[in-house]
């Protein structure tokens, strides 16, 4: 693939892409990171890039990875003492502020595979089959993953309001 | 189409990956399922809750990390011209290809438009919507559709005092 080919499409991936690795890492600072650093793994393979899936699927597929390494990695570190990570948000009014925490907070509960499918859907916009590509699942599994991720968020913030 | 068949084809639905006719079928069920639409507003609601935190742009320099030449942007006057004269090509050719027997009837264009904006619907105007077509609550859209050989979604339509479509097969009772 060319430069040119290949920065026009990380341009349109770029916004799903960023929110998808923000609500993945629960930190903005992080996702950018994260997100730099698939950017030029990315880069750095494009040419073994063949288009047997979409540009925006197998972009995905090295970010997931690079953002599960850096929060293993940070899980490592913070068993050691470096203490727990901070959060960082930046929201306007307080109430917007204790929203988004209490998505968060739920997001956070969810277990691994069922939250990266819920973000790719809502966040990165991938189709079922596009998920199922950039997580190594099958579409049926893809669909069972994020249909229980939302089961399980509407009960958790149903029972925050009563 | 029952409660429990609906779950997971109204999640679909919210996500964007259920067809027309699936979408079509839900809209009918939701007509008559409070719990139902009690149930679809909830997850509305999850995913509102969810996609309203969208964080901004990263404003990542691409080039600059992958250590390229930025491009010089395309002069504006270019733009100028070329955007005013490729409209007016299309138009012209939209003009002189057009002929008025070949544009869509508007009853084509009903069950697209009103199922999708009843599947747009919030939870108080799917229940006015519900009783404008039945005031006496007593809509029998089983019956309807067990009567009618039209596809569902003129069913639904003709309910809501559109234009019945002709059947693409079997003859109308």
């Amino acid at each position: 693939m060319k430069g040119e080919e290949f920065v026009r499409r990380l341009k349109e991936c770029q916004g799903p892409l960023y929110s998808f690795l923000t609500r993945l890492m629960g930190d903005q600072e992080e996702a950018r990171e994260a997100m730099q650093t698939a950017i030029l793994k990315a880069w750095e393979s494009k040419n073994g890039f063949q288009g047997r899936s979409q540009f925006k699927t197998w972009l995905f597929r090295i970010a997931i990875n690079v953002a599960m390494d850096m929060m293993r990695e940070k899980k490592r570190l913070s068993f050691f003492g470096n203490g727990p990570p901070e959060q960082s948000y930046s929201w306007d009014s307080l109430q917007q502020r204790d929203e988004r925490m209490r998505i968060q907070r739920a997001l956070e509960a969810l277990p691994e595979r069922q939250r990266t499918a819920l973000l790719l859907k809502i966040y990165g916009g991938l189709r079922y089959s596009e998920i199922s590509k950039a997580m190594d699942l099958t579409e049926g599994a893809v669909k069972a993953h994020i249909h229980n991720a939302l089961e399980k968020l509407r009960e958790v913030l149903s029972r925050d309001d009563l | 189409m029952t409660c429990r068949d609906v779950q997971g084809r109204m999640l679909d639905a919210l996500l964007g990956e259920a067809g027309l006719r699936e979408r079509i079928l839900l809209g009918i069920h939701l007509l008559k399922c409070k719990a139902c639409r009690r149930e679809r507003k909830q997850y509305w609601e999850v995913l509102r809750m969810i996609r309203a935190d969208s964080p901004g742009p990263p404003g990542v320099d691409f080039e600059g990390l992958l250590g390229r030449p930025q491009k010089r942007p395309t002069p504006l006057w270019i733009w100028k011209v070329a955007v005013p004269v490729c409209a007016l090509g299309l138009l012209m050719l939209t003009l002189w290809t057009t002929k008025p027997q070949d544009q869509l009837p508007p009853s084509l264009l009903h069950p697209t438009t009103v199922l999708e904006v009843l599947w747009g619907l919030d939870d108080g105007t799917w229940e006015r919507v519900a009783s404008e077509l039945a005031p006496e609550g007593n809509l029998d859209i089983d019956g309807l559709l067990a009567e009618s050989s039209l596809p569902g979604y003129e069913v639904l339509l003709t309910a809501v005092g559109g234009p019945p479509q002709s059947s693409t097969g079997g003859d109308r009772r």
